[in-house]
């Protein structure tokens, strides 16, 4: 068992050196205006990823079950599913790549935090299994992913605004396109996680017979929820964009850490021993 | 005013909308019956009985299963459904629409014609969908135009379903013990009832004939299963029903869920000094480790007697598996301490002044039964929003409208949402077009 969790560490920390590479070389060819040494950068990533994926992969074989429970798999399995729905996102999105220079630095950083929390093998309550649960944690991730991206946007736009950020302004859209583009993926992230509270409720219904029961970590999602909400609908029907729309977007995101990795630790509740 | 559009002004549906919230409010901040397992609150037990037969009637310690609450959904209802219908009829006549012929100003000019136009915006995902004196519509995404009418229609189920739910509740949660007929009563139940009468009886009685608690490693519940059998009326035959924790199953029109609270009861004859006996029955919930007991505690019906008991899972503390382990008792009095001994199954001994015997122990757990309808319909509602809202926001229809003119055509593109966004795609098609023309040349 020792040296399985060796190797889970190992591979682990073998990733987040690909990733630091691949970081540098990124923020170094977008500062720089070397479009080539961006694509390598990218290109590099990629290696990192599947190590990264081999790791969890075999932790899941070790401990029987999916990333949900102990803090460094969920770390983990975010940082992973982070950085492959941005990759996947660059297809379409080209001007997209701009965000590596956060998308790649929080990857690293999320997993390397897991690391240091001491990866522990965590066994499932029986009320954790369900196909529900997974498409629960599975749409979460996802919108944690658009909404770290959306929060890059957010950034940008700030620091765009005052000037700041010149060396990017090739590969970045104009001002109203980051604007937009924090506007799409926060929408994204809004949609993602409202299919991951409703998985999430179909699961609890099959568990306990209820589908909602206000527990301190679902009352918090629901609470995020709404704000994203209400920034979606402020953008729509009120018209709201550029700066204080990316204020709002910076609460919003602040909401995300809260309700994803403070409240399991406030109180007990039905998540039971997620993230403790 | 004619009743569809009184139902779907403005005012009706804000005035609905604040009466339902303020309901709802309400509900979440006064104790309800709902959250007590269907017992009356004690707010309602306080009040003057004509005030409590008022509150009662009223629905007020149980809003969302009042008559009103279900008035208020269903008019809600019906002005959705209403709107949902006209919503159909916008969109039908948006997604079929035909473009007037005359050429708007923010046009742009391409010398090509429409064989050479056309496949080119197809290979961008443009589909011609109408045409007409020379004017063609494409349109890439037509799903898109749809997304609002999916989440209006996926509001309508799910409040058309909330409505069933409220008024078909019925949940009833009860404790069975090992090996013991409970016959299924008012008495004997928790219950919850919504607002339809005509609801399902409860089955006549039911046997925990068995309950298997299994383990990790590290002590944690791995699984907890229990064999049921139900008695359906009187005389009836028992039906065996297994479940375990996230393995509800079926008896009748209910749905049968096995609760994560579990332990060991334990059967107490006790014999006071001047030779009055009683039995007590104690409920302790089982240990969270091999090597840390259960406690509880319950008051006595004599004399103001608390009683404290614990007990581990294995006599040796080896193992979570149940292994012979005796229950030690505490008797107070106050903050007095009385006594204390530690029985094994059938054993007597004296604690304090009372002569006490453990007659048996068995296992016991709550089971939880569910007929309420609706619950599916709610979560495909949701599912239906979700998609319109995933149309509406991913798949936005974009629009490239060509008129044909002086050998040539008029391009402009039209996208509901985010045209910013798509222009540089129609910028890409034009050069597309562009380029083919220099290549012909």
């Amino acid at each position: 068992m020792k040296s399985s969790f060796a190797l889970v560490t190992g591979i682990h920390w073998g990733a987040v050196v690909v990733y630091v590479i691949a970081t540098i070389m990124v923020v170094v060819g977008q500062f720089f205006d070397k479009p080539q040494m961006v694509r390598r950068g990218y290109t590099v990533s990629i290696p990192g990823l599947i190590l990264h994926g081999a790791g969890l992969a075999i932790w899941w074989r070790m401990v029987g079950h999916g990333p949900y429970i102990d803090r460094f798999e969920v770390l983990s399995s975010n940082a992973w599913i982070l950085l492959l729905a941005f990759l996947l996102f660059t297809i379409p999105f080209p001007r997209l790549k701009a965000v590596g220079i956060v998308v790649l630095p929080a990857t690293f950083i999320l997993v390397a935090l897991g690391l240091f929390f001491s990866p522990e093998m965590k066994t499932l309550p029986p009320t954790f299994r369900s196909v529900w649960l997974v498409l629960h944690i599975i749409f979460y991730k996802i919108a944690f992913s658009a909404i770290i991206i959306a929060f890059a946007f957010s950034i940008f736009y700030l620091l765009v605004r005052r000037d700041r950020l010149k060396k990017l302004a090739n590969v970045l859209p104009d001002l109203s396109g980051i604007d937009m583009y924090a506007y799409r993926f926060a929408g994204l992230g809004f949609t993602f996680w409202a299919i991951g509270m409703l998985a999430g409720s179909i699961w609890a219904y099959q568990s306990w017979g209820t589908f909602w029961n206000w527990d301190p970590v679902q009352t918090w999602s629901l609470v995020t929820w709404a704000v994203f909400g209400i920034y979606l609908h402020l953008r729509r029907f009120f018209f709201w964009q550029g700066e204080r729309a990316s204020w709002l977007f910076v609460v919003c995101f602040i909401l995300t850490i809260v309700s994803l990795f403070l409240t399991p630790l406030f109180e007990t509740s039905i998540h039971a021993e997620y993230f403790k | 005013m004619k009743p569809s559009i009184f139902l779907t002004a403005r005012s009706t549906v804000i005035a609905l909308f604040i009466a339902i919230s303020t309901a709802l409010l309400v509900a979440s901040s006064i104790p309800q019956r709902s959250t007590l397992g269907g017992k009356t609150p004690a707010w309602v037990e306080k009040l003057p009985p004509s005030l409590q037969h008022g509150t009662e009637l009223l629905g007020l310690d149980y809003i969302v299963g009042s008559s009103w609450f279900a008035i208020l959904i269903t008019l809600f209802w019906i002005s959705l459904l209403i709107s949902t219908v006209s919503q159909y009829l916008a969109i039908k006549a948006l997604a079929s629409r035909i473009p007037p012929a005359a050429i708007p100003q923010e046009s742009t000019r391409v010398d090509c014609t429409l064989s050479v136009f056309a496949p080119i915006v197809g290979a961008a995902g443009y589909r011609e969908v109408r045409n007409s004196n020379n004017v063609h519509r494409f349109v890439k995404n037509r799903i898109g135009f749809w997304g609002n009418f999916l989440l209006h229609i996926g509001l309508v189920v799910v409040v058309f379903f909330s409505l069933v739910y409220v008024l078909t509740q019925h949940r009833v949660l009860f404790r069975l013990t090992g090996q013991e007929i409970t016959r299924l009563s008012k008495d004997s139940v928790q219950e919850l009832r919504g607002i339809l009468p005509q609801q399902k009886g409860l089955p006549y009685c039911v046997v925990l004939k068995n309950l298997e608690p299994r383990f990790w490693k590290n002590d944690k519940l791995a699984e907890l299963s229990s064999e049921l059998y139900f008695t359906d009326k009187a005389g009836g035959d028992p039906q065996r029903v297994d479940i375990a924790v996230s393995d509800k199953s079926h008896f009748g029109p209910y749905i049968v869920y096995q609760a994560n609270t579990y332990g060991r009861v334990f059967d107490l004859e006790f014999v006071s000094a001047q030779g009055e006996s009683h039995r007590e029955r104690f409920y302790l919930p089982y240990p969270p480790s091999r090597d840390k007991a259960a406690y509880g505690e319950m008051p006595l019906a004599v004399n103001g007697l608390l009683l404290k008991g614990k007990f581990f899972a294995d006599k040796d503390r080896l193992s979570m598996k149940l292994n012979d382990s005796p229950l030690t008792l505490r008797l107070f009095q106050g903050k007095d301490f009385l006594g204390e001994i530690t029985l094994t199954s059938g054993s007597t001994g004296q604690l304090g002044s009372l002569s006490v015997r453990l007659a048996q122990t068995e296992w016991w757990t709550d089971i939880l039964l569910d007929g309420t309808r609706g619950t599916s319909g709610i979560f495909a509602g949701f599912a239906l929003i979700l998609t319109g809202v995933l149309s509406t926001y991913c798949l936005i229809p974009r629009e490239i409208i060509a008129r044909e003119s002086d050998g040539g055509m008029y391009v402009q593109h039209v996208a509901r949402r985010f045209a910013q966004f798509y222009r540089e795609e129609f910028d890409d098609i034009v050069r597309k077009v562009n380029d083919t023309k220099r290549d012909e040349r």
